[in-house]
């Protein structure tokens, strides 16, 4: 599978245009806000079904402009030609995207807040991940979500507590399997994780889900309910649900150091790399597709040697891969096709 | 552009319909202007009447125009089980079925927090009334599948069955058609859970 064209429509700044791409290797250059990231996104969009950026739709559509779509043409062996097409308007969306989404590799200098930022970007990171292997997982997730909005509410207002327990009980049935696949997907991707890092640093790193408010390794709905049962009280408190995948975080540690707090520049960077050079393999491996592979920006921002490392992956996996960049630069033996993009145009260099 | 106060007013009214934005609401003005009289007149009489004439069923809580309604009438109709569902248009989808010989009960929707609505906004209180009344056989929970659904026939379960009621749920689980590797676990689970020997 490969992708062979993209066509956008009023897709932020880019201009009404389609983009043939290579079947390896495809550059786009130029100067800083020209439309490189969007174009990525655009692509991102059409294989995916939703944004890398954490952006709504609407942000989407490009000024004065009603929708905005974006179209990429498949070229699978031996059917032929796959056309998938996204529509995004300035409206919520009435359906949420499901079914057949096809993998996508982000790598960006963003990936370096994986380790440093928040436990909601590596909440993010893993249900990613999931849904990317599997598109059943989206549906778990908006179910759990919608059952923690709902049992959030009982818990403020107290006319409406006699129903706790029917929403503790929605709420764990789908929060006990984001749980099982979060345990699930980290056996897949901890070892090869693992391996990258040690390669990069020479230190061992260590990578473990804290299930949020529980001792972890829970198997049983019963066992769930036990454990915000023991929270009653605190969560009158906080108003809020204690206990659940809403709440993990995943641990990483430098030879047994917590890495949020100790970790150098460089060390966090070798972090995010690891994880998503790993999530690669994880993908190719789960989906039997080779991920189509985008570079934002990425190359500039690395080290020497993170740089080298993450060519060699190129070179030696060979996925499609699309880079941005604000200079073209030399790929050894790969034969790049290079657009140069300008105020949302792109143009074919020969 | 600004129109004479009986369009604007006729579109605000078309407005508060669901489904309906502003603009539909214009569209369906300007049609209703361009009708013919007596045909506009029907419309209006019609939502008049169906107004004025159509109320609760005093002991099922679906629309009639007579109370009770003709279910509730209908001696061919087994009081004993009543079957509880969420809206009256799911008395209408249980009906085409032609199997079900008992009675109903409609709560008028489900409970979500989320839009401020508890038990005691649904017509909970008046089946526990009704069961005083009547004890029934079996109470069968047949609101819909969705998240708000399913907690509420947890929770109706929770009041009913201490009462030493036979409280059943319907099946939930696959789709006739439904493929099986493109379900997630949680209705494969449910699927399970009401599995039936064959």
């Amino acid at each position: 599978m490969a992708l062979h064209s993209l066509a956008v429509r009023g897709f932020r700044n880019l201009g009404d245009t389609a983009l043939e791409l290579s079947p390896q290797l495809t550059l786009l250059v130029g100067h800083n806000g020209q439309g490189k990231t969007n174009a990525l996104e655009a692509i991102h969009v059409a294989m995916t079904g939703a944004s890398f950026r954490s952006a709504s739709d609407q942000e989407m559509v490009g000024w004065s402009r009603d929708f905005a779509a974006v179209t990429a043409v498949l070229k699978s062996p031996p059917s032929g030609l796959v056309t998938l097409t996204h529509k995004v308007t300035k409206l919520p969306p009435h359906k949420k995207h499901e079914g057949q989404i096809f993998p996508v590799v982000i790598f960006s200098p963003d990936d370096v807040q994986l380790s440093k930022g928040s436990p909601k970007g590596r909440r993010r990171f893993l249900d990613w991940l999931l849904a990317s292997v599997d598109p059943r997982y989206l549906r778990l997730y908006r179910q759990y979500h919608r059952a923690l909005l709902q049992r959030n509410r009982v818990i403020k207002d107290s006319r409406l507590w006699p129903t706790l327990p029917d929403f503790t009980q929605v709420l764990s049935e789908s929060g006990l399997y984001l749980w099982q696949r979060r345990r699930e997907i980290l056996t897949q991707i901890v070892p090869g994780t693992r391996e990258i890092f040690a390669q990069l640093t020479g230190l061992t790193l260590d990578c473990a889900l804290k299930e949020g408010g529980s001792p972890g390794g829970i198997t049983t709905v019963t066992a769930y309910q036990d454990l915000l049962e023991a929270r009653r009280s605190d969560e009158r408190l906080h108003q809020t649900t204690l206990v659940g995948p809403h709440r993990d975080d995943l641990t990483l540690t430098i030879n047994q150091v917590a890495a949020a707090d100790y970790a150098s520049q460089g060390q966090h960077r070798a972090i995010a790399l690891s994880l998503k050079l790993a999530s690669y393999h994880v993908l190719e491996k789960e989906t039997g597709l080779m991920p189509l592979v985008l570079l934002d920006d990425v190359l500039s921002e690395l080290d020497p040697q993170k740089r080298s490392r993450l060519l060699t992956f190129i070179a030696s996996s060979n996925p499609q891969t699309i880079v941005t960049d604000t200079e073209a630069r030399n790929f050894e033996n790969l034969e790049p096709w290079i657009y140069t993009v300008d105020q949302g145009l792109f143009t074919r260099r020969v | 552009m600004i129109y004479p106060e009986p369009i604007q007013d006729l579109v605000s009214q078309l407005a508060k319909l669901p489904g309906v934005g502003p603009k539909t609401a214009q569209r369906l003005a300007f049609f209703l202007l361009n009708m013919p009289q007596g045909e506009a007149e029907l419309l209006a009489n019609a939502i008049v009447n169906a107004r004025s004439r159509i109320r609760y069923c005093s002991v099922c809580f679906n629309f009639t125009d007579r109370d009770p309604c003709a279910i509730c009438r209908n001696p061919a109709r087994d009081p004993r089980t009543i079957m509880v569902v969420e809206q009256p248009k799911d008395v209408v989808a249980m009906e085409k079925t032609r199997e079900f010989k008992g009675r109903y009960h409609v709560l008028h929707g489900a409970i979500s927090p989320m839009e401020g609505i508890g038990p005691e906004d649904l017509r909970v209180k008046d089946l526990l009334v009704r069961i005083q009344q009547v004890p029934p056989a079996e109470i069968v929970l047949a609101t819909s599948s969705s998240l708000e659904g399913e907690a509420t026939a947890l929770y109706l379960g929770r009041l009913l069955k201490p009462m030493g009621l036979k409280v059943t749920r319907i099946a939930r689980g696959l789709p006739m058609g439904g493929d099986l590797d493109y379900t997630d676990e949680v209705t494969l689970l449910k699927a399970l859970e009401g599995r039936q020997e064959v």
